[in-house]
């Protein structure tokens, strides 16, 4: 019998949300997105790269003083991503959103300074995952038109498999950014309405992520469309 | 002894006079092997923790508590190393002397001005037929000015840093050519280390070689693994060849470029063939080169074909080293 009311109450609640999506102009949609909807979306994700601390090769001479045989300078290359996001309306302009990201890079380490060796510059291939989770606000009151700004925040998980399989690392990460959305009315083929995002974001990479084991910050572009099916 | 070069004993050479000649190399590091009872042993210890005595003699103004508590600084240090599972025991002074075969590990004193390039040596005494190591002597050469001060002495030569090197082949492990040398008026003298068991001490008054190395720990824990160190770690290998064929005695680097250790090995067949374990898992950076200023003698016996005609030079690529596993065999040639 309970289990009856429930289900009664919870129809009459979609209904109602549906009716007010009906009736509410196109334009306040726009600006004012509405809870409970979901929003799937296709990006492409920029990460700019690390550089890392210089690291030469030494050996001990008299008195403790160092010889250094030859240089090192490693970065991981600037990678392109491709990536999934989906998000759900928690309240007007409040999101839940999560992301899976893959992208192929470089590790490359330059050796310079060697008096017997010629400078050389080696690489390894690194292809990365990242598994994304937080919050999307809209800042409604700085609209501007059709356009959004919003800011996120969250937290992830990082993987990294080094050289084909042969190595695979992995860790949590931060992140936090900000962008602007802009979103057309009607997107037709069946989807009530479209848009494209253009997001700055910082990641916070720790541990075993990052080649000298210490906290990195790896700044990214994200660029793309989202649909609300 | 006015700056002059001074050779520690190769142990190999020590070795060899135990086991009438022979010696072979173990492939991966540089540790000890030799042949008995029809087939190859790694010279080690099995039964720990080694249990070692000390000459009861005061020698050049250093008394015999002096030289025990500077070794034991020493032992301790090869002790600490939380990878390898090798401990030590002070035993109690004896009136022996090292090189006295009594079954008993010593450290002590010898006079040996005709060794004006041996400042200390190590020697063992192995059992031909099971290969078991039953003792190891250090003697120190009393030739020489010999310091125990905890901060060193100008001109003097530092037990502690001595004993360091020396409990290294008493353990088990060779020369490393992780160094520097170069010949001057017809002499040898270091420019610098990158292990304690380089086989050149770097000068009288010197304490920098306290301290292990990572190669030094690499070679101890391959030896005398603990807890996960196999799990833990991996390992390089591969082949050296040149216009086709092997390189014998390449001296091969595993540089890690997130942390700046170097660890080395040897190409240790005449196909060219090595293999460095103990590197931390991650990329690394793989460094060829000849045996430096063909300093051959304290590395490889002096028949071996070692081959010093040729570049150093970077292998190509990072090698990413895995979690308890093998790179994979790579392929390095080197040009005349």
């Amino acid at each position: 019998m309970t289990g009856c009311l429930r289900a009664v109450v919870s129809g009459v609640r979609w209904t109602l949300a549906t009716a007010l999506a009906v009736l509410v102009p196109a334009t306040a949609f726009a600006q004012q997105p509405s809870a409970r909807r979901v929003e799937v979306g296709g990006n492409l994700r920029w990460l700019t790269g690390m550089t890392f601390k210089d690291v030469n090769a030494t050996e001990g001479a008299f008195g403790g003083a160092t010889r250094t045989v030859f240089r090192s300078s490693t970065t991981l290359d600037p990678a392109g991503c491709a990536e999934g996001r989906v998000a759900f309306g928690l309240l007007s302009a409040l999101d839940l959103e999560g992301a899976i990201a893959f992208g192929r890079t470089h590790l490359t380490t330059r050796l310079t300074g060697d008096s017997e060796a010629p400078d050389a510059e080696v690489r390894e291939p690194v292809t990365e995952y990242l598994l994304e989770g937080g919050v999307s606000a809209h800042l409604a009151r700085w609209r501007k038109g059709r356009a959004v700004p919003f800011v996120s925040a969250g937290v992830g998980y990082m993987r990294q498999l080094h050289d084909g399989h042969t190595l695979v690392e992995g860790g949590q990460t931060w992140y936090a950014g900000g962008g602007l959305r802009y979103q057309k009315n009607e997107a037709g083929h069946g989807l009530r309405t479209a848009g494209v995002r253009l997001e700055l974001r910082a990641t916070i990479l720790t541990g075993g992520l990052a080649l000298d084991g210490s906290t990195h910050l790896l700044p990214a572009v994200i660029a793309g469309v989202f649909f609300h099916p | 002894m006015s700056g002059g070069p001074v050779h520690r004993v190769a142990g190999l050479l020590a070795i060899a006079a135990v086991l009438f000649g022979h010696t072979q190399p173990a492939f991966a590091y540089l540790k000890f092997g030799l042949e008995a009872g029809g087939r190859e042993v790694t010279l080690k210890w099995t039964t720990t923790p080694v249990r070692y005595f000390v000459t009861d003699q005061t020698v050049g103004g250093i008394s015999a508590a002096d030289f025990q508590a500077a070794t034991a600084q020493a032992f301790a240090t090869w002790q600490s190393v939380p990878s390898a599972s090798i401990t030590y025991r002070f035993a109690g002074f004896t009136s022996s002397t090292p090189g006295d075969d009594d079954g008993r590990t010593t450290l002590g004193f010898l006079n040996e001005p005709a060794l004006d390039r041996v400042l200390a040596s190590t020697s063992f005494l192995v059992d031909n037929v099971t290969g078991a190591l039953l003792e190891a002597d250090i003697f120190f050469n009393s030739a020489f000015t010999w310091s125990v001060s905890k901060d060193g002495e100008p001109g003097k030569w530092d037990v502690q840093s001595i004993a360091l090197h020396e409990i290294g082949h008493l353990s088990g492990l060779g020369h490393s050519a992780i160094g520097e040398t170069q010949i001057v008026n017809g002499s040898r003298r270091v420019l610098s280390a990158g292990a304690v068991m380089f086989p050149i001490a770097l000068g009288p008054g010197d304490i920098s070689s306290r301290q292990l190395d990572a190669d030094d720990v690499a070679g101890i824990s391959d030896l005398y693994p603990d807890g996960d160190f196999n799990a833990a770690t991996g390992s390089v290998s591969g082949q050296v060849t040149k216009n086709g064929q092997g390189v014998f005695g390449a001296h091969v680097v595993a540089f890690d470029p997130g942390t700046g250790e170097q660890i080395a090995n040897f190409t240790l067949t005449r196909s060219g063939l090595f293999s460095i374990a103990g590197l931390r898992p991650g990329p690394h950076v793989i460094r060829v080169e000849p045996l430096d200023d063909a300093d051959i003698e304290s590395f490889f016996d002096s028949a071996e074909p070692v081959d010093l005609s040729f570049r150093a030079k970077f292998y190509e690529r990072l090698v990413v080293v895995p979690r308890g596993g093998d790179s994979g065999s790579i392929q390095i040639a080197v040009s005349p």
